[in-house]
């Protein structure tokens, strides 16, 4: 595989972990930036070192093995873990020691993997929870939500628990898109859904970022992960294992093998 | 649908759920036997409507009560013991202003007296002519500083014990909220002495007679008092809760804490309301509750707490609408059960009603709906 030039400045290009093929770029110009972090969930250290960046307007995929720290890393950015060293900074912000409830005013969203929607309330109670930080809820960034997602509008009324699991994630996506944030995180949008409801939901995750959101994205699913991002990042033992574009991971023997099943 | 059809759909129901089955056949004897005893004269039709308004008014103070519980199980995650004697600390906080008031601040009685609502028997209720009708600027001011007072209480109480160990277990709280209701308990007794008293007038408390067949059901203007109250409280409450930002994120939280915090919801500024809410309805509710009893003592609440908190596990702990529920079962259920059993069993049968509703089901009447 050839080398490729990041179109940002190049400032570190070394990592010896073993089996890497080249080190993680770095840009200058990020929107988000992980600089070697540490974190974990108590004393129990998950990840080390790891680095990522997320510019203005890219979809990101994480993909690789079950307790890679994936998740993590997600948690990590949105301060929801013990973070040990290491700089995550957003917008030029750093918000290493920023809580969750301080994060979602800097133009960040974010989708839990698990129990991502209030189900004891309605949908569009859901959506007016997203924007709980503005005084009055946004008429235009709802409508946008309910363009985006018609089945939310028609069902604006239901109680979210008692939806099906590709609504309510749905729902979710909606409820962090109402502050139009600048960074979509998402974590493993696809779980839990009926194998014709993925497709569809990649789908819709493409049009947020066409519609100029950047998203960062956690999937078990990695071949179809990869086939839609812009870059990915292969992660292992919480640690950074390869970065690329999507389709030189794909591409790769290496990773092929290792990462994808061949 | 024929009647084979019917047979055969009991047929099934008894195969398949006997205890449900049991349970059925048990309450349809018990209201047949109700309807025999009605029409034998056994027992008269007004003296069951004065049944059925007693059950009324326990249950309307179980139901306002039991709310502040039940919102501090789903929002603080943890049973809180020290509530029934907020419901204590309340009832005396307005009985000292009534009390002060109504003795003409200090013109007919001793003003120490009338602070400590009339310890050791230096002052009753009924020398003073308390009462809604007799003086009502009295009882107004007293149910309101029922209300502050224990709020401003809860909120001392939590900035002082509760909110440093905010992130240990329910159990760790659980057993702190025991010795805050001991501590609260023994210090309104040193204050106040241990003296149960009358603190109102029941001669001057205006009632009307509502005619039933075979007599009638008197009802005074204390019951009709602590009805208006809880049901303008309980409906506010369902206003706020469904209506204003704040309500919705307290539902939120409920529902799911970590959730709320991603989105940004302050969560200590809802604990702070949530603590304002349950207080201020546990003080007024134990206000209305002694008007209306007519007598005030220091463990009040404590006594309160048990069947308070049947009720809340019956509607289902941590729903608003579950507390309201099941302090109406739990209500009644101790007024009207004496119709077919001794009237000391009257509480057994309202826990034994609480664990057959359990056993059918296990999550209480609304179940899984957290405060919505």
């Amino acid at each position: 595989m050839s080398e490729t030039t990041a179109d940002g400045e190049r400032t570190d290009a070394t990592d010896e972990t073993a089996g890497a093929k080249r080190g993680t770029r770095r840009w200058d110009d990020s929107l988000l930036a992980v600089r070697d972090l540490d974190a974990g969930y108590g004393d129990l250290q998950i990840l080390s070192g790891v680095d990522l960046d997320v510019r203005s307007g890219e979809y990101i995929a994480i993909v690789g093995p079950n307790g890679a720290g994936k998740s993590t890393v997600m948690k990590s950015v949105f301060g929801l873990t013990n973070r040990m060293a290491g700089t995550v900074s957003f917008d030029d912000t750093d918000i290493s020691e920023s809580k969750p409830e301080e994060i979602i005013y800097e133009g960040l969203g974010y989708v839990p993997q698990n129990d991502n929607v209030f189900s004891s309330l309605s949908v569009q109670e859901n959506l007016e929870m997203g924007a709980y930080i503005l005084d009055e809820v946004p008429e235009g960034p709802l409508e946008t939500v309910y363009d985006r997602f018609p089945i939310l509008r028609e069902r604006s009324g239901q109680e979210a628990g008692t939806m099906s699991g590709g609504q309510r994630q749905m729902l979710a996506m909606g409820r962090a898109l109402m502050l139009e944030p600048d960074l979509l995180m998402l974590d493993e949008p696809s779980a839990g859904l009926a194998p014709d409801l993925v497709e569809d939901m990649f789908d819709r995750i493409d049009r947020i970022n066409a519609d100029g959101t950047a998203v960062l994205m956690v999937e078990q699913n990695a071949k179809e992960a990869l086939r839609r991002c812009d870059r990915g990042y292969v992660l292992v033992d919480g640690q950074n294992r390869y970065e690329d574009s999507g389709d030189a991971l794909l591409a790769d023997e290496q990773v092929r093998q290792d990462f994808l099943g061949g | 649908m024929g009647v084979s059809d019917r047979y055969d759909r009991g047929r099934r129901l008894f195969l398949e759920d006997p205890v449900r089955a049991v349970l059925v056949v048990i309450a349809v004897v018990l209201v047949l036997d109700l309807v025999r005893q009605l029409a034998v004269g056994q027992t008269q039709i007004s003296e069951f409507g004065v049944m059925l308004k007693d059950g009324l008014m326990r249950g309307l103070f179980f139901g306002l009560a039991g709310i502040g519980l039940s919102m501090t199980y789903s929002i603080l995650n943890f049973a809180n013991f020290s509530h029934g004697d907020f419901i204590t600390s309340g009832s005396f906080a307005g009985m000292v202003v009534t009390y002060v008031i109504a003795g003409g601040f200090g013109a007919e009685a001793d003003i120490g007296s009338l602070a400590l609502v009339g310890a050791d028997g230096s002052v009753y209720g009924a020398q003073l002519g308390i009462g809604v009708a007799t003086t009502p600027l009295a009882v107004v001011a007293g149910a309101v500083v029922a209300g502050v007072a224990t709020v401003l209480l809860a909120l001392f109480i939590d900035r002082l014990v509760y909110r440093p160990i905010r992130d240990r277990s329910g159990i760790a709280l659980l057993i702190t909220s025991i010795g805050v209701a001991f501590a609260l308990r023994y210090l309104i007794q040193f204050v106040f002495g241990p003296s149960r008293r009358g603190v109102t007038d029941s001669g001057a408390v205006p009632s009307i007679g509502i005619p039933a067949v075979d007599g009638v059901v008197s009802v005074n203007l204390h019951e009709v008092s602590l009805l208006v109250v809880s049901v303008l409280l309980m409906l506010g409450l369902h206003l706020l809760l469904q209506r204003t930002r704040l309500g919705k994120a307290m539902r939120a939280m409920a529902d799911n804490e970590d959730l709320a915090r991603i989105t940004g919801i302050p969560t200590e500024r809802v604990v702070r309301f949530t603590w304002i809410i349950g207080a201020s309805l546990a003080g007024v509710a134990g206000y209305m509750f002694v008007l209306w009893n007519g007598t005030l003592h220091w463990f009040q609440g404590w006594i309160l707490l048990l069947p308070i908190f049947a009720a809340v596990i019956l509607g289902g702990i941590g729903s608003v609408y579950g507390a309201i529920v099941g302090g109406l079962v739990i209500g009644l259920t101790m007024s009207v059960s004496i119709v077919w059993i001794p009237s000391g069993l009257a509480r057994a049968a309202a826990f034994l009603l609480m664990i057959v509703v359990l056993l059918v089901r296990p999550e209480g009447i609304f179940a899984g709906r957290s405060t919505a």
